[in-house]
């Protein structure tokens, strides 16, 4: 059975989480201490092959850090979005693509879009990853 | 039965459902046109029907687990096999008909992509004898 947005975001908020010091939410909260990343599906394609053999999802993930000094936390964001190493977004989502077994495959596509965000007049910088699942 | 959107087929290749892993699917059916024009009044050329020339065309989502896409289909490799297809997964009618045929298993590409696509694979295959429509 194809397995539910809620239970992708879980899978890929699980897999995050084991980035030391990342915190990962399946919503937005009201109230966060970065680094944090908040994982969303933003597309559906519900016929990918006959009799919904493949359900390709697309994720949105923004990974969002704190801006009190700009080389912390562009150093921080580069760990993040390297190809490889222990904070790679990449690299801990494919070295299990199937997300504990919950996804057939899923792939890292792209991360970009580096911006600095205002939240409760607070800086933040946050950069989004583009993935897909195949549910 | 009114037209439908064409989502939930059934495809059976060598008796084994692939149908999940299948994305797209052509049965093709041509008659050569063996032409019988001769002199005469009219200026229309005329033909009767030869040979048939049937294909049956998929493309799939490769996947090597037991019983699924290359489990099937590399062991037929050089061999023929039956394939059925019917527009609903559902029992065979006059609205929901099956056609059933050999085809020779000769083309194969169990990888075939570039990186970062789903791994999918197309093939097609000649009908060797002719097609069984059923509607019962």
């Amino acid at each position: 059975m194809t397995a539910s947005c809620n239970e992708i975001e879980d899978a890929i908020a699980t897999a995050l989480n084991a980035i030391d010091g990342l915190r990962c939410f399946t919503y937005l909260p009201d109230n966060f201490t970065p680094p944090t990343a908040i994982v969303a599906v933003s597309e559906v394609d519900y016929h990918g092959s006959f009799r919904g053999g493949d359900v390709p999802h697309q994720i949105d993930v923004m990974v969002i850090v704190g801006r009190a000094s700009e080389r912390v936390a562009q150093g921080l964001l580069d760990d993040y979005i390297s190809y490889s190493g222990p904070k790679s977004v990449r690299t801990v989502i494919e070295s299990d693509p199937t997300l504990g077994g919950v996804v057939s495959t899923s792939i890292v596509e792209k991360a970009g879009n580096m911006k600095v965000l205002l939240i409760a007049a607070v800086p933040y910088i946050s950069v989004d990853f583009s993935m897909t699942v195949h549910a | 039965m009114a037209i439908q959107v064409f989502t939930n087929p059934k495809i059976t290749i060598g008796g084994v459902d692939l149908t999940n892993h299948i994305t797209q699917v052509t049965l093709e059916y041509v008659q050569d046109a063996i032409e019988t024009t001769a002199f005469g009044p009219g200026n229309a050329r005329t033909y009767v029907g030869g040979l048939t020339v049937n294909k049956f065309s998929l493309t799939l989502e490769q996947d090597f687990a037991a019983a699924s896409v290359e489990s099937t289909i590399y062991p037929l490799l050089g061999t023929s096999a039956t394939v059925q297809m019917l527009p609903l997964n559902a029992s065979t009618s006059s609205v929901n008909p099956s056609y059933t045929f050999s085809v020779l298993v000769n083309d194969w590409k169990p990888m075939d992509g570039k990186v970062g696509d789903l791994f999918v694979t197309a093939a097609t295959w000649p009908i060797t004898g002719p097609i069984t429509k059923g509607t019962t």
